[in-house]
């Protein structure tokens, strides 16, 4: 049972005959015999080093230093406080609303961990653990061998909740079971065509579905549910080839999906039954006049309303657009009155080179109808001083972290090599080694993008990255099995799995990028903890091994996949045609 | 303020009376709440304290008489108002060498006299008799008996290993 926990005042009496004892007490374990409580708060007094070790001491020394409320107070105090301490006036707030209470300490977004649905406790020495692992990088990798020869084109994955989906010709849809190392499903593709695009419905995950979306080759779409415990796809539409083109990418976030053709075909799709006066279409969409900045991007136009009606689903909206360029993310997200479809692309200006572009289409949940579109663009500020040289020219790496609108002027030289867009952030690889994050506020009334934030930190071209809502985004760059976390919420992020380390400062959140601390502090560049986790040919990052590392990269080739709170996973295709699953296990 | 009827007179378990100023004795909460309690009776009759022994007793009300006019503990014993380090003050740590036996007689009689901050200094006391020891040293400053098999034990340190370089 676990020990009473509150050390509470009045004299609270410990049901030991100390004082009876005789005089042959010194050989015996004074320790031990003081109550839970009593040794739990000497436990509470312990570095974490020193904690872990009492649990090797007996059972109860296990059992105790394990204890939730330690380790929940440790947690606040090395992970929650310090970015409670970023937010402004939280500084000037009263010293004691900062300190660990269990009652009433502000717990940020980590609320999810404190308030737990019935039954469910929080372990807090696991998650504390695994934040930890985190923020130095330290986690155990493991490969899964997914197929045998290469797929084109290449094979699609998606990971949510510890189960990865992944989507080829060959070898159809299949599931994988991270924590198990195993496939947990199949189902085959052999009439369905070339899957092209693959988007995983996570609002149901935590009850034990997951609603798949594919899009095709021959620009048709289905939808399969997959249930975890029963280990099935089931296939639950499937809507027929178009003219429009191939799928480029799709969202799904039930019951809406949102397609786009490779010619910027979008197309968004509702489940559910028509409102009943079926007057959709063009009318409700019209783009606001939220975008203001200049030079005005010409907004995606409204292609026509939809025709045929299949009994589900529907098409809500089509658009087609002129002047967004691949690559683009979409994205569905809901909120109580809205449900907002959205489009980041990115975007070519003149002379100051690209940069990226929003677009939202607010549809109301109770008709469906699309209530307001809007756009937005991450335009270079430098664009108003087009004629001074020195904003559009691309400066050397010299830009102080205050200069963020020559930085971005730098970025938006190269074009976006990939685009994640998980609401508020916004992330964009270049070729050039680095990244720009995007800080996007939507409110009822505006749309805006900030100026991008460059991240540097890589040493090769990053290949690809992807964010999560939580603020954490992780990239990996093209050779050097280089990962990298990235702590958008003005923590650290430092640099996980392989070969180099890096720490450096992103801008804090509330800041809107104004202050972007580029600290770029390079740390020891072994990996700590198990060494185990550098593949065969990954080099501990000297100088002479270069070479060695870029035969490496032709040889394999490495697509970043996704992660979730507690792995990462990359899809490795080898030279000899053979694709393996990488997870970065952090926990 | 330390008049003749500001003094109380309390037993320890081994029947020794100890006078003492009211002031000094209501840093244990326990006396202080019993006081109130009582009213006048309190001052003309003594007041037994049953899970302490004279030895122990005088210490503790030595560390009261050094620390009566210490502002209050705080009242929300859940917030980590004690400070997380285990520093303790010159005259705290010159008042906890004693012996082991006693350390923790005064652990036990401080948690229930209820005096927070001496419980306070009592278990940083012992934190840093753990702090930096490994294992087995812990166990044999405390004569704690192993319970785990050398293979359980050996689990528990991979399980924990990621700390261990701090």
């Amino acid at each position: 049972m676990p020990p009473k926990r509150r050390r509470s005042s009045a004299g609270e009496r410990t049901a030991h005959p100390v004082s009876k004892r005789t005089r042959t007490r010194h050989s015996l374990d004074r320790l031990s015999d003081l109550s839970d409580e009593l040794l739990i708060r000497i436990l509470h007094d312990l570095p974490i080093s020193s904690l872990l070790r009492c649990q090797r001491l007996s059972h109860r020394f296990y059992r105790l230093a394990g204890d939730a409320q330690i380790w929940k107070n440790l947690y606040y105090n090395r992970f929650v406080l310090p970015r409670a301490l970023r937010i402004p006036g939280m500084r000037t707030a009263p010293d004691e609303a900062l300190h660990f209470s269990s009652r009433r300490s502000k717990w940020l977004d980590d609320n999810t961990l404190l308030n737990r649905k019935e039954g469910e406790e929080t372990n807090w020495k696991r998650q504390y653990k695994l934040r930890y692992n985190w923020s130095v990088g330290a986690c155990e990798v493991q490969e899964i061998r997914v197929a045998d020869r290469p797929s084109v084109p290449s094979m699609l994955v998606r990971l949510v909740e510890g189960i990865v989906v992944t989507a080829d010709k060959e070898d159809g849809l299949r599931a994988w079971d991270l924590k198990g190392k195993k496939l947990i499903a199949t189902c085959s593709l052999g009439g369905e065509g070339i899957p092209t695009c693959l988007a995983v419905d996570e609002q149901e995950s935590r009850t034990g579905s997951l609603g798949i979306a594919l899009g095709f080759m021959d620009g048709g779409w289905g939808t399969w549910g997959l249930d975890v415990a029963e280990k099935v796809f089931k296939r639950n539409y499937r809507r027929p080839a178009s003219s429009n083109g191939i799928l480029s990418a799709v969202a799904y976030a039930n019951p809406y999906i949102l397609t786009i053709t490779e010619r910027q075909l979008l197309s968004l799709y509702s489940f559910t039954a028509p409102p009943p006066v079926e007057e959709d279409g063009g009318l409700g969409l019209e783009t606001s006049a939220a975008a203001t900045e200049e030079p005005a991007t010409p907004p995606l136009q409204l292609e026509g309303s939809p025709l045929e009606q299949p009994p589900r689903p529907r098409l809500l909206a089509a658009l087609k657009s002129h002047t967004s360029w691949p690559p683009l993310s979409l994205s569905i997200r809901t909120t109580t009155s809205t449900i907002i479809a959205s489009i980041a692309y990115s975007l070519p200006t003149y002379l100051s080179g690209y940069t990226i572009g929003l677009q939202e289409l607010h549809l109301s949940p109770v008709t469906g109808l699309i209530k307001s579109s809007r756009l937005t663009s991450a335009l270079p500020q430098g664009f108003s001083s087009l004629l001074s040289p020195s904003t559009s020219s691309p400066s050397s790496g010299t830009s102080t972290p205050t200069q963020i609108v020559s930085s971005n002027g730098l970025g938006g030289g190269s074009r976006p090599t990939t685009l994640s867009y998980s609401h508020p952030y916004i992330l964009a690889t270049h070729p050039d080694n680095t990244l720009t994050l995007y800080l996007c506020t939507s409110t009822a009334s505006s749309l805006a993008i900030t100026p991008g934030t460059r991240l540097w930190g890589h040493t090769s071209s990053v290949s690809s990255a992807e964010i999560t809502p939580r603020g954490k985004a992780v990239s990996v760059s093209t050779r050097g099995n280089e990962l990298l976390v990235w702590e958008l919420e003005g923590g650290l992020s430092s640099s996980s799995g392989s070969s180099s380390a890096s720490q450096s400062n992103i801008f804090a959140s509330g800041k809107r990028g104004k202050r972007l601390e580029d600290r770029s502090v390079r740390v020891r560049p072994e990996a700590k903890s198990t060494t185990s986790l550098r593949g065969k040919g990954e080099i501990e990052g000297g100088r002479e091994t270069q070479r060695e590392r870029y035969e490496e990269e032709i040889e394999e080739r490495k697509r970043w996949v996704g992660f979730d709170d507690e792995m990462v996973i990359v899809l490795k295709e080898s030279g000899t045609g053979t694709q393996a699953l990488i997870v970065y296990d952090f926990t | 303020m330390a008049t003749e009827s500001n003094k109380i007179t309390l037993v320890s378990n081994d029947g020794a009376e100890v006078v003492v100023d009211r002031n000094v004795a209501e840093r244990s909460m326990l006396i202080k709440n019993m006081m109130e309690d009582l009213g006048e009776a309190a001052m003309t009759q003594s007041v037994p304290i049953p899970n302490v022994n004279e030895s122990v007793l005088k210490k503790v009300i030595e560390w009261c008489e050094h620390h009566k006019n210490d502002p209050p503990a705080a009242a929300d014993d859940d917030s980590d108002s004690r400070k997380k380090t285990t520093d303790i003050e010159e005259w705290d740590q010159k008042f906890m060498q004693v012996d082991q036996e006693m350390l923790f007689e005064i652990i036990l009689a401080s948690n229930y006299l209820d005096i927070k901050p001496l419980l306070d200094v009592g278990c940083k006391t012992v934190a840093n008799m753990i702090k930096g020891k490994s294992p087995e040293e812990i166990r044999k400053t405390f004569n704690i008996t192993n319970d785990f098999t050398p293979e359980e034990e050996e689990q528990i340190r991979r399980e924990n290993e990621w700390a261990e370089d701090r």
